[in-house]
């Protein structure tokens, strides 16, 4: 326990999660230190960890805003681990990720109920404004679900400037790939018809990409073809729970927490 | 990011991408799962 009052407000999805449970692996025992913790450790400060399991980046983004605006003159620092852009909740009732439901469609019988009541909606969105829409159309899914992620981002950025709290931000879990996309061509008839010299157009000129305070983001702009990166795929090939379970084990979590330590390092040494 | 920064993220993507207008690359398969939360039903 630090002697300092301040501390370090954590934020994100099960690669943040306090009381991850391995889904894969049941019975593991999956209770070692996660990545703030052992940031925690580094900076000698306490942690306030609020990531949860499942969520969204709207969640994660909503409950930052919460939390810094109640008590701002106690937190030191901020960190959040991004998660999926393509996830979203309904209030705080229902969790929705619509990737595995329309990548594989032969799975919706055994479906839970929320997952089936949703599951047109996930076809209508991705078929009409993905899979239907060429680069030359004016609005499309994944132009939009990354502008979007990037206003999260810039939000708590901007509040932190605001309110002079550091902060470290990284995503963490996710894929904003081509191929990612292309998962959900298993439930329509036909391709998306974009070129990955497309995808990166469409990228790189979202706005909002350069709003972002680059120094204050592990792995910016968050493209392997530009030298960015999401911390997950960082941690393949030893440093996960399992084939099964892609999270991160504790050696994992002792890498993410030194890549945000680095980067804290960077900007505020 | 200041106005130097921007200038020169712009310049990385308008080269990659004339890269890739010369060379198209190919766009690798992506079999990874998404990360599910709740058990399917019996």
């Amino acid at each position: 326990m630090s002697e300092s009052s301040k501390y370090i407000l954590a934020a994100g999805c099960s690669f943040t999660d306090p009381d991850f449970k391995s889904v894969s692996h049941p019975s593991m025992d999956v209770s070692y230190p996660k990545w703030p913790e052992v940031l925690g450790e580094y900076l000698d400060l306490d942690v306030v960890n609020i990531g949860k399991s499942g969520v969204g980046n709207d969640y994660i983004t909503s409950q930052l805003i919460q939390n810094i605006l109640k008590d701002h003159a106690n937190i030191e620092l901020v960190v959040v681990g991004w998660t999926e852009i393509q996830r979203f909740g309904i209030l705080d009732i229902y969790r929705f990720n619509p990737m595995p439901s329309l990548y594989r469609p032969e799975s919706y019988e055994k479906s839970t109920k929320q997952i089936k009541s949703v599951t047109p909606l996930f076809k209508h969105l991705y078929g009409e404004f993905l899979v239907n829409r060429t680069f030359h159309d004016c609005t499309n899914l994944f132009t939009e679900q990354v502008t979007y992620w990037f206003k999260q981002m810039w939000q708590i950025q901007e509040l932190c400037k605001a309110l002079n709290i550091k902060f470290i931000m990284s995503p963490i879990c996710g894929n904003i790939t081509l191929a990612k996309y292309q998962q959900v061509e298993n439930s329509f008839d036909s391709k998306i018809p974009w070129t990955e010299a497309e995808w990166h157009i469409a990228y790189g000129r979202i706005n909002e990409l350069y709003d972002l305070d680059k120094k204050h983001y592990v792995g910016y702009p968050f493209l392997k073809s530009l030298h960015g990166f999401m911390l997950n795929d960082k941690i393949k090939g030893g440093k996960e729970i399992s084939d099964l379970d892609l999270h991160p084990n504790a050696e994992g979590h002792e890498f993410i927490a030194r890549k945000y330590y680095e980067q804290y390092s960077k900007v505020y040494s | 990011m200041n106005s130097i920064q921007k200038f020169i993220l712009k310049l990385k993507f308008k080269l990659l991408i004339l890269k890739m207008r010369i060379k198209p690359p190919k766009t690798e398969v992506d079999k990874s799962e998404g990360f599910i939360y709740e058990e399917d039903e019996d």
